[in-house]
């Protein structure tokens, strides 16, 4: 009897039994046309997915996104971070005659190329089936929604928002707000600067009527000097004097003080 | 003499006298003798006979409906609420009358007149409403009771009901007839034509002939062996639009317990095969096959997908159990 029974056991090896087959069979159906996202860099773009059901029966489907999307175009992927998808739901209940919209949301990174890389991927919406199978193959019906991706400029400067740090600078609108940031800075320390000159200015006391005739500038022929704004090259040159004034002063200084000692010897 | 000359004075007086009432005699003959008598000879009379007149203005003599899928178009299974407004104006009309519509026929597609949707998918309403509901189209005159008085406005709305799931797509059209009435049996009314247009979206549908497949019944099937990729599913597309199978499963996996083998060992081919062949099944998101399916212009059509497979050698014994998806694509 053992005997037999070890004969018969290898040939009893894969058991596949006939499955029950439900009585009713979903009828799940799809608006027509494929969604087609042409996303703006930093941004996000939700298109609707409509969920048909041709029965008499009320029908819950389950939808799932594709595992990865696939590049369809030929452009190196390098530097190029992969757009992100989501559905709104995962699981729908669709009337008898009715429908149900899922909404199918691609985010696309600020990094990415316009009209530079291109994607595909498929969504699946498949009835739940509530057969019982202890074996064989159960067959489920469903509907497929192709979708396919690619990024387009942006045409605000919203950015969405992805942290900020020095490794991932990057994109037009980074460079954007780096140079403007440059230039107030630049425009600061100018301000500053000129700023710092006025005490210069200020020491520079208007002389008396008369001298200040006396030391009107010389007329320059061909042009009128009515401005009382002193550039940089006239102060330049008011320092020279002054630097010239007081040596003279030293040396007028120390002549009289030489005549002195002289006389009293 | 005297008597002469006063006879002499008189004579004057009398001749005046007599003047002047034959002057008033011949100037109120002029006066009172009727102007037609009077003038038989010179005046023209004109009359005329004005009648009744049911007039009708309409604000717009095209309503073009528009849904909520891509460009305007109307989803199977959606429809429009009747908020679409045509203005009746009873312009040079003098009679009050009530508006009349009626449908002059069905909804039709030009470039197919295979496809066609039913008159009484148009709502109308008094007033308008903010679902898709209303009073349905007939192609017989209907008193709507919209009352359109003599220089006066009335509003009448427009909708759609919820397009059939296998109407095809393309743009329809439905011509209505529209009128304000007389009072019979007076019939004098201008007829003015309504044209609708709507777009309606494609559809595409799945229905299978089996949810389950036996590869073996109840003998088993050794490792090692085959099934032929002869294993039938019948694919019908419910809806409008040409269809593309996609097909993808999961691996084999044993009801007990961890054993498993890859779900590439489920063929599957377009046509009936006489040994294990075809293209070996993929997990998700699978394989967009070159099977089509033509949509229902009338009559469902279907396409085949056939399976077999085949177990690795050394696969422990037990049951095991696959699910395969088969899905249309539009």
């Amino acid at each position: 009897m053992k005997s037999r029974l070890s004969l018969l056991l290898p040939a009893i090896l894969f058991l596949a039994i006939m499955v029950i087959v439900p009585l009713s069979y979903s009828q799940i159906g799809e608006v027509a046309g494929h969604l087609d996202f042409s996303v703006q860099v930093g941004h996000n773009e939700t298109l609707q997915w409509t969920i048909l059901n041709f029965g008499s029966n009320t029908i819950t489907v389950s939808i799932t996104p594709p595992p990865s999307l696939q590049l369809t175009s030929n452009a190196s992927t390098a530097n190029q971070p992969l757009p992100t998808y989501s559905v709104s739901q995962s699981v729908v209940v669709v009337p008898p005659g009715g429908s149900k919209i899922v909404n199918v949301t691609v985010t696309m990174p600020l990094n990415d190329t316009p009209n530079f890389a291109s994607w595909e991927g498929i969504l699946s919406a498949v009835t739940v089936s509530n057969s019982s199978n202890p074996g064989g193959a159960n067959i489920e019906g469903g509907v497929a929604k192709i979708f396919s991706i690619v990024a387009v400029p942006s045409t605000t400067t919203t950015i969405v928002s992805e942290g900020f740090s020095l490794g991932s600078l990057g994109g037009t609108t980074t460079y954007i707000v780096i140079g403007a940031l440059v230039v107030v800075i630049i425009a600061i320390i100018a301000y500053y600067l000129l700023k710092g000159r006025k005490p210069y200015a200020k020491k520079q006391k208007p002389a008396p009527a008369g001298k200040r005739q006396a030391q009107k500038r010389p007329a320059r022929s061909g042009r009128r000097t009515g401005t009382r704004q002193r550039g940089s090259a006239e102060r330049s040159r008011l320092a020279r004097l002054e630097a010239e004034n007081r040596k003279l002063r030293q040396q007028i200084g120390r002549g009289r003080a030489t005549r002195r000692r002289t006389r009293r010897r | 003499m005297t008597f002469m000359t006063k006879q002499t004075g008189r004579i004057p007086g009398l001749v005046l006298g007599v003047t002047v009432g034959a002057a008033i005699v011949v100037l109120s003959l002029l006066l009172y003798i009727p102007n037609g008598n009077a003038s038989s000879s010179n005046n023209v009379i004109a009359s005329a006979n004005v009648g009744y007149l049911c007039d009708i203005t309409l604000s717009n003599t095209a309503v073009t409906l528009v849904g909520t899928g891509a460009a305007g178009a109307i989803n199977p299974g959606s429809n429009v609420i009747t908020a679409n407004l045509v203005v009746d104006t009873n312009t040079n009309g003098n009679l009050n009358g009530n508006l009349i519509i009626s449908a002059n026929g069905i909804w039709y597609q030009a470039s197919n007149p295979a496809n066609t949707m039913l008159a009484g998918q148009t709502l109308w309403n008094p007033t308008s409403l903010s679902s898709a509901a209303g009073n349905a189209l007939t192609t017989s005159n209907t008193d709507t009771k919209i009352s359109v008085n003599i220089g006066a406005s009335n509003d009448i709305f427009f909708g759609l009901s919820a397009v059939p799931l296998d109407t095809g797509a393309g743009i329809y059209t439905q011509n209505v007839v529209i009128y304000n009435s007389c009072p019979s049996p007076l019939t004098n009314s201008i007829v003015k034509t309504l044209v609708f247009t709507a777009n309606i979206a494609g559809s595409c549908g799945t229905l299978l002939s089996n949810t389950a497949i036996t590869f073996s019944g109840t003998t088993g099937i050794a490792p090692g062996s085959n099934v032929d990729t002869a294993n039938l599913v019948v694919d019908t597309n419910l809806g409008s639009s040409t269809t593309n199978i996609i097909v993808y499963g999961s691996n084999w996996v044993v009801n007990s317990g961890t054993a498993n083998f890859f779900v590439t060992n489920t063929d599957w081919n377009p046509t009936s095969l006489g040994s294990f062949a075809g293209n070996g099944l993929l997990q998700s998101p699978g394989t967009v096959t070159d099977i089509t399916i033509a949509g229902n212009t009338g009559t469902a059509v279907s396409n085949n997908i056939y399976f077999g497979l085949q177990i690795p050698g050394g696969t422990l014994a037990g049951i095991y159990t696959q699910n395969i998806a088969i899905e249309n694509s539009c």
